[in-house]
């Protein structure tokens, strides 16, 4: 007992002792934690010249190395096993060229990162130009020049694809042999953000995905802007797609947000629409700008879906409504279409305080709205879906008796109960007017200066 | 005279009636910048997924699935078919509905996601099930009794990411059209039914 007493005394006595030398040495120690942990970073970084084996060096490296591509030209493919993060130094411009049947990229490993470089793929083949087969992959800032697909994703959860570019190699490329830009197979959970697609089939095609988000991205001279077959709980927000054949194309879907987006000029193909919603459910289509389309907003076999404010306009037909109920339609502009509704089968819709341009209305309690409903007689469309020339009846004295005399179940018709008496933006259409605005006051602010000068050197030479 | 006159029309006029009994229908070639599925509205591809009706009026409806050609007969009846065409998975001849063999599984991918392809020929038919390792052989009179379900669950689990890498590859040498993810998979089975 005072053995184990007299050990106890000691060691008190040392400890207070020394106090100061143990602040001490715990300090050195953390300085050389903090050492060796800077030493296991530097060295998890490897650099590479433009003349060495890319492949060597990542099946070479330790996981979660980072490879930084000095500026030149690299050779692929290159396969990637493990987690490595492959990127460059800021402003340098490293461009991987692939002349193999085989993927200029296959990622094959979890929390893979490729960064700032261009991929050029110069065979056309049935293999993409990236390969994504695992989770945590992220593709930022690449440059994909292919007539393959550009990005496909198959069986890979939680990746986030942003600052990038696909578009075709070969300008002049038929449309038949055009692949999609990025196509997503049976994943789950991507944020696309920023990425610009030109001239592919579809700009970004997903199949059986669940939880995604396209965001400020930009599609044009493709087949569709953005395709969804079979997609949960997916956000289209804040894009724009521009001359495709179709903007985006919603089916078999549910839990789709469209906002925000911009559809223009979709009129090159005789079936060319902004959106098409077909056996689509639970979704949203809000603050969307439709315009100058063949058809601006197609609705097909789609229910409880909520269209609200969006601008449709200067389309060839505004929208074209078949067989769909228990969607709402409010607060919507119905603007400059040739035809701004065709529509069949449609009864059991809650469509109110829409503006349609053609519609006449009286506001008696001057509430904004009309106390006379907007009703759309479907027989014109219903006849040229049975026989299609008899287009050319369009508005033609003939057609308008008809359909002054046709009145069976006018019930069963499409009808806006109390039609908008005036447009009235929302705030986010309200901000896109505004910085037009801003772009008017701007050029005609520059026009001006222009003259002033052009004026003063004229005074000045004479 | 008279009466060989009189033959002559009589035999003129059974001809005649023979022909307007066999009315020719054929199918019309896919032209993927215009042709749209007449039920979803897809642009159509000219690949062994297309199929066709004639109908008596000589008018073609097109659709990008055997499932959707199936979806419009069941809404709009068969009175006025002239005639139906599925095309064989390897040639992509046209062939006659009533003639082809099909072959059905949920992972094999088509447009609509039907999981049903047409052959001329039963051993072709075979012989796709014995590459692909699923699918069970149907006339079109079992065609008649299927259920036409459209398999659209999104089936990934997450895990098996290895086997995944490994059959997805398999998948992107086999398929055969890159349209709507037209093409074979067989991971979704194999990575233990997800």
């Amino acid at each position: 007992m005072d053995y184990k007493g007299g050990i106890s005394i000691k060691l008190k006595h040392s400890i207070q002792f020394d106090y100061s030398k143990i602040g001490l040495m715990l300090i050195i120690v953390s300085f050389l934690f903090c050492l060796k942990s800077s030493v296991v970073v530097a060295s998890n970084i490897i650099t590479v010249d433009s003349g060495e084996s890319l492949q060597k060096i990542i099946d070479e490296a330790a996981p979660n190395t980072t490879i930084v591509l000095n500026q030149g030209e690299y050779e692929g493919p290159i396969t990637i096993n493990h987690a490595i993060n492959l990127t460059t130094e800021l402003d340098v411009k490293v461009t991987l060229t692939n002349k193999s049947k085989e993927a200029a990229v296959t990622i094959n490993a979890p929390h893979v990162s490729i960064k700032n470089i261009t991929v050029r793929d110069v065979d056309i083949k049935e293999e993409p130009t990236i390969l994504i087969l695992s989770d945590g992959a992220e593709i930022a800032n690449v440059q994909v020049l292919t007539d393959n697909t550009g990005i496909h994703i198959n069986g890979a959860n939680k990746g986030k694809i942003n600052d990038t570019t696909i578009s075709s190699a070969t300008e002049e490329i038929s449309q038949l042999y055009k692949k999609n830009g990025i196509q997503i197979y049976n994943s789950a959970n991507w944020k696309l953000d920023n990425i610009t697609i030109r001239n592919m089939e579809d700009g970004i095609y997903l199949e059986r995905v669940d939880t995604i988000s396209i965001k400020n991205s930009h599609v044009d001279g493709s087949r569709y802007g953005f395709h969804f077959m079979f997609v949960t709980n997916g956000q289209i927000e804040n894009n724009e797609g521009s001359a495709n054949v179709t903007g985006a194309m919603i089916m078999a879907s549910s839990q789709i947000q469209v906002t925000k987006n911009k559809f223009v000029k979709q009129v090159e193909n005789l079936n060319s629409q902004g959106i098409l919603l077909y056996d689509t459910k639970n979704s949203t289509v809000s603050n969307n700008e439709i315009d100058g389309n063949r058809v601006g907003l197609y609705i097909e076999e789609s229910s409880d879906v909520t269209f609200d404010s969006n601008m449709i306009k200067n389309n060839f037909v505004g929208l074209q409504w078949i067989n769909s109920s228990d969607n709402t339609f409010q607060n919507n502009n119905v603007i400059g279409n040739v035809i701004n509704i065709q529509s069949v089968g449609v009864a059991d819709n809650h469509i109110n305080k829409n503006f349609w341009d053609n519609a006449s209305g009286i506001d008696i309690d001057e509430d904004g709205y009309s106390e006379v409903s907007y009703s759309i007689n479907p027989l014109f469309y219903g006849l040229i879906k049975k026989q299609p020339p008899f287009q050319i009846f369009f508005n033609s004295p003939g057609m308008s008796f008809l359909e002054s005399i046709y009145i069976t179940n006018p019930e069963l018709w499409m009808r806006d109960d109390k039609p908008k008496m005036s447009v009235e933006l929302s705030e986010d259409m309200k901000s896109t007017s505004s910085n037009k605005f801003d772009s008017i006051f701007i050029s005609t602010i520059l026009l001006l200066v222009s003259f002033l000068i052009i004026k003063r050197t004229r005074r000045v030479l004479r | 005279m008279k009466k060989l006159y009189m033959l002559l029309t009589i035999i003129s006029l059974c001809f005649m009636m023979a022909g307007c009994g066999n009315e020719k229908y054929e199918p019309q070639p896919i032209n993927p910048d215009v042709d749209i599925c007449v039920v979803c509205k897809m642009a159509i591809k000219d690949d062994q997924y297309a199929t066709q009706i004639i109908t008596k009026d000589g008018q073609s409806l097109k659709f990008d699935d055997l499932g959707d050609l199936n979806k419009w007969r069941t809404e709009n009846g068969t009175d006025n078919i002239g005639a139906t065409f599925v095309r064989d998975f390897y040639s992509l001849e046209w062939i006659k509905y009533e003639d082809a063999v099909y072959v059905y599984d949920e992972s094999v991918q088509t447009p609509m996601a039907y999981g049903i392809v047409s052959f001329e020929k039963e051993e072709d038919a075979k012989k796709f099930v014995a590459e692909q390792q699923v699918g069970t052989l149907m006339s079109v009179e079992e065609l008649a009794q299927h259920s036409w379900k459209s398999n659209r669950e999104h089936k990934h689990d997450g895990v098996g990411h290895e086997d995944q890498a490994h059959h997805s590859n398999d998948m992107m040498n086999n398929h055969q059209s890159d349209d709507m993810g037209s093409h074979m998979h067989k991971e979704q089975k194999e990575a233990g039914g997800h």
